[in-house]
């Protein structure tokens, strides 16, 4: 034997042998416990959500009759089941807008400006919310709403309590307090949400080059002309991305709207009542499809809009 | 009234009718050194919430079976658990009783094992909730009213009537009631609106709160539609409806004694019974058809019935205790006047909480059932 | 002559570093201007001052006798070929070309005209539709210096633009910016490190050494008579000798430079060593040869006896080529 070849010196040679070999082997390996998860447990669930949309309640027993029928899907048409579903997808679009306006300068200045120790702030004061209980901060944001809370003494101590009751007066979305409003519910779903909003966006903003801004203003554009031609455009994906959580988080979530708001309905709460005490899983499954099916059409519309063309 | 109650709960199974006594045990034997028991949040409490209030130590000490407890949050929880299986025992309340008794997941018990039976208050000794056919399917635990709960700085006197949550007016300090006022955040709240309706539409006949006809649930939703007007947000956690009346300007809503007894303390709050009565809920401890440890499930049911242990029980919870001397005999910490202030006087204005179904007693399907009472009630909340 | 672009004592600090030293500097109107030097020599940061993305920290810039101290980038005449071209990649290479003129406000048709008019300038004429990503790098260069161009700017500025080019397509480019800088008459501003680009494009260079300019000049200039070592040694591959080396060649007591073309062998010479590299060229051989522990280089023509590795080696020049510096 001569020296060109070194002997084997354990098992740990011969297996990076064995995938020298066979590539393919190594990606098979790292990729099924994945994907086998992925397709039995989540698609699965996915199925059988699927499935049970399709079966219907019996009127008269309460009982499900596990036929294929349209008929729970017509429920959602239902004036009261169509509200529910409309409120959702109102808050997740105001939500979703008022994320994108809030988070956008902060990203900016993170991706643009931030460097070292600012740039381990931002990240911190952007993840810090996140480590705390999702409960315990909307709890707390009830208290800040509440109408003897923070937000109602920091009016009435900055003589701007006139603001705070016209906005309470506003037909719809006004109330009793902001904590039992249609704009507490808004305020802390934006609250909730901004850090999904402001990271993706974050990340796409940094890989803008600054040449690509230099060369905009080079040929003569204006800070806004730039942002508007070639910014916005650029971080599209990214804003895409933060839109997708913030939208999707929105439309399922059930403890903001039970916990600060007018008590009613959103899709989640639909969906957790229906499927408990009622036991109208068909139409609680019908219900949890519907952020599926907005997300798909938000999706297409995005892409048809050219979000993903910068990828 | 059974047979009718049985009829009522038929599509759960038929098979209660044919009685299904299995090995009904006639002795009390050796302990099998544990028992397990699904039971409500504070409903089994060791000394570790509050120390004062520990029912279950002794329990151990004397009777050689080690307490293990798990809790449930919904009555579906609960239900759930026993269909699962490994437990001894369930504190049900009366929604998920006869769905247990119908799925065969409790059994019948001995009352002649349990030397207290004798204590228990008469008025729940043959409750429909746990007996049928004039078999016990287990010993009544606690009970409690959905009182009025209101601020005493507003009503200088106790109102009369449930009216100041359910309609527009201006209440005793002058002041509207609109976004002042609460409601249960529960499709079950149909049934305070039917009672409310009962006392003050007799026209519609309802003779039960939870067997309603097409007209009679019409009538519920529509009063619950003007409720919405003057509701700012509905309840259904405990301590956000606590928060609510300290920091929302809530001076009056259905509620349990447990919020009213945390509020006192520091807030100007009391609770009534208005004339129309009141809902409310009672709880049994039922015996799983499997149960692994008979004789130590038996030996709690002995000792849940002990007023020592029922006084404490009632104190700490703010309800009603099964067995009355735990009102008087001075054992525990609970006294006559506790007991009338949780509402043990006004047992017969209270209509224990049942699960609607299409049969019932009005005839086969003439019910509006409850899988209907809950999408309505999202609409009626989302104003619709 | 007026001048396009003029420095009074410009220097632009970051923190501490002196990027930009206390420059002056005039290019004239009409020329083909190359600042040279190594990376961090302060010429990209000069180029930078001129379009605007940098502000001066002292001192003056005059653009055709005008102070744009106060002068943002956008309102500059002049424009810029980057580095990495900076091609918007969301738009095709029409709208690329066409932006300058779509920030102005001019109608659609027009500057699509005119962008397809700059794209057959550089040749591109039928890859409009296409995006960056879709082009090879010479391809986004051209494009780059068409979207530059479509504005018509009285200065074009050139941030080596050609260093990501591979040489074949280099030295094509380099002829065609040179032809385009004529026929447009228009004045170029290129950065470079790259000597040989330097001397073959411009009409006149400045070789930048920490922050400042060494020397400015023509090209045959700077690359005949250097001032300083760092220019002799930068520009071109002389031989720059020490003052000591220079005495024992017949010259003053300073350091000098000697190009190796001007070396020659011969039987007798000034200059005797042993030859320690040799490099084949192609069109002849490079040796070095040391002698009293200096390398020096010298290029043997074809047709030269190719010495070896070891052997002595004696080398003559013409006096004439000894270039004196200022330098002791």
């Amino acid at each position: 034997m001569s020296d060109a070849i070194i002997a084997p010196r354990g098992l740990a040679d011969q297996l990076t042998t064995l995938f020298w070999r066979h590539p393919r082997l190594l990606l098979a390996l790292l990729i099924t416990p994945p994907l086998l998860w992925l397709g039995v447990v989540y698609l699965g669930s996915l199925a059988a959500l699927l499935l049970q949309s399709f079966y219907s309640i019996d009127e008269f027993s309460g009982l499900i009759v596990p036929e294929f029928t349209l008929k729970t899907y017509g429920e959602l048409l239902r004036p009261s089941n169509a509200d529910v579903i409309l409120r959702t997808l109102a808050m997740a679009i105001a939500v979703t807008l008022a994320s994108a306006v809030l988070a956008f300068p902060i990203a900016y200045f993170a991706a643009r400006y931030a460097k070292g120790r600012w740039k381990a702030a931002f990240y911190l004061g952007i993840m810090l919310p996140l480590w705390s209980s999702y409960l315990v901060k909307v709890y707390a944001w009830k208290l800040i709403l509440a109408k003897e809370g923070i937000l109602t003494w920091a009016a009435q101590a900055t003589h701007t309590d006139w603001l705070l009751n016209a906005a309470l007066s506003l037909p719809g979305v006004g109330g009793n307090s902001l904590s039992t409003s249609f704009i507490g519910t808004f305020l802390t779903f934006t609250y909730a949400w901004l850090p999904f909003m402001i990271l993706p966006m974050q990340a796409a903003l940094e890989r803008v080059p600054t040449s690509m801004l230099e060369a905009s203003a080079d040929l003569g554009a204006t800070a806004r002309q730039t942002f508007r031609t070639v910014v916005l455009p650029l971080a599209m994906p990214g804003i895409v991305a933060g839109s997708i959580f913030t939208f999707s988080l929105t439309l399922g979530d059930y403890i903001i709207p039970q916990i600060i708001g007018t008590s009613a309905s959103f899709i989640g709460m639909a969906v957790y009542q229906l499927q408990g005490t009622a036991g109208n899983i068909p139409l609680a499954a019908a219900f949890a499809v519907v952020p599926i099916a907005i997300m798909l059409i938000y999706l297409a519309l995005a892409k048809r809009a050219g979000a993903f063309d910068a990828l | 009234m059974q047979k009718i109650r049985l009829m009522g709960t038929a599509i759960l199974g038929l098979a209660v009718a044919t009685s299904p006594v299995v090995a009904q045990i006639t002795a009390i034997g050796d302990s099998e050194g544990q028992v397990n028991i699904v039971a409500w949040a504070g409903y089994i409490e060791r000394g570790e919430s509050d120390p004062a209030f520990d029912w279950v130590t002794k329990f151990e000490a004397a009777s050689g079976c080690k307490v293990n407890v798990k809790t449930a949050n919904t009555s579906d929880e609960m239900v759930a658990l026993m269909n699962e299986g490994g437990f001894d025992l369930v504190t049900a309340s009366g929604d998920a009783s006869l769905r247990l008794i119908a799925g065969k997941r409790v059994q019948p018990i001995n009352v002649d094992l349990i030397p207290s039976w004798s204590t228990v208050d008469p008025r729940l000794q043959n409750a429909s909730w746990h007996t049928v056919d004039g078999v016990h399917y287990g010993t009544p635990y606690m009970w409690g009213p959905n009182v009025l709960m209101y601020n005493t700085e507003v009503f200088k006197e106790a109102p009369t009537s449930w009216n100041v949550v359910f309609e527009p007016m201006d209440l005793p300090d002058g002041k509207p009631n609109a976004g002042r006022v609460q409601a249960y955040d529960g499709p079950i709240h149909i049934a305070d609106a039917a009672q409310y309706l009962m006392f003050h539409k007799p026209e519609l006949k309802i003779t039960s709160p939870y067997e309603l006809n097409e007209e009679q649930y019409k009538a519920a939703l529509d009063l619950l539609r003007v409720q919405r007007t003057i509701v700012g947000r509905y309840w259904h956690d405990a301590f956000i409806q606590i928060d609510d009346f300290k920091n929302e300007g809530v001076v009056a809503s259905g509620s349990w004694p447990f919020q009213v007894g945390l509020l006192k303390a520091d807030t100007p709050i009391a609770s009534t019974i208005p004339q129309e009565g009141a809902t409310g809920w009672a709880d049994t401890t039922m015996m799983h058809v499997d149960s692994a440890n008979p004789n130590c499930a038996y030996k709690w049911m002995e000792h849940s019935l002990a007023s020592n242990l029922q006084s404490d029980l009632s104190v700490w919870f703010g309800a009603n205790p099964a067995v009355l001397a735990a009102c008087t005999d001075g054992r525990g910490m609970q006294t006559a006047e506790g007991c009338t202030a949780n509402g043990l006087d006004n047992f017969d204005q209270i209509r224990f909480w049942t699960t609607p179904t299409a049969n019932c007693s009005q005839g086969e399907g003439a019910c509006v059932p409850y899988y209907r009472w809950v999408s309505d009630y999202i609409g009626v909340i989302g104003g619709r | 002559m007026t001048s396009a672009v003029e420095f009074r004592a410009v220097s632009r600090h970051f923190g501490a570093t002196r990027a930009v030293d206390a420059v002056d500097l005039t290019i004239a109107e009409g020329t083909f201007f190359a600042m040279l030097g190594p990376s961090g020599s302060g010429k990209t940061t000069c180029l930078r001052l001129i379009s605007g993305f940098e502000k001066p920290t002292s001192g003056q810039i005059r653009i055709f006798a005008e102070d744009v101290s106060a002068v943002p980038p956008h309102l500059r005449n002049v424009n810029t070929v980057f580095q990495d071209y900076a091609l918007f990649p969301h738009m095709n290479v029409r709208d690329n070309v066409a932006y300058g003129l779509m920030v102005k406000g001019m109608a659609r048709a027009a500057r699509y005209a005119k962008a397809e008019e700059m794209l057959s300038l550089v040749h591109l004429d039928s890859y409009g539709d296409r995006k960056p990503a879709q082009l090879s790098g010479g391809q986004r260069q051209r494009v780059a210096l068409a979207r530059a161009l479509v504005n018509e700017p009285r200065v074009l500025l050139l941030d080596e633009p050609l260093g990501a080019l591979d040489l074949k397509l280099r030295e094509a480019m380099q002829d065609e910016l040179k032809s385009l800088q004529k026929r447009l008459g228009i004045t170029f501003v290129f950065v470079t490190h790259d000597q040989s680009e330097a001397l073959s494009m411009a009409d006149s260079l400045a070789v930048f050494n920490n922050g400042r300019i060494a020397q400015i000049g023509t090209p045959t200039d700077i690359y005949a008579h250097p001032k300083t070592r760092f220019v002799a040694d930068f520009v071109g591959s002389s031989n720059v000798l020490p003052p000591a080396l220079t005495q024992s060649l017949g010259g003053p007591a300073k350091w000098s430079s000697l190009r190796p073309e001007a070396l020659h062998p011969a039987p007798f010479g000034p200059i005797t060593g042993t030859v320690t590299v040799l490099r084949y060229l192609g069109a002849g051989n490079r040796v070095t040869v040391t002698t009293q522990g200096q390398d020096i280089a010298a290029l043997l023509p074809m047709g030269t006896p190719t010495p070896d590795i070891g052997a002595p080696l004696t080398l003559t020049f013409d006096p004439a080529a000894l270039h004196v510096m200022d330098e002791t």
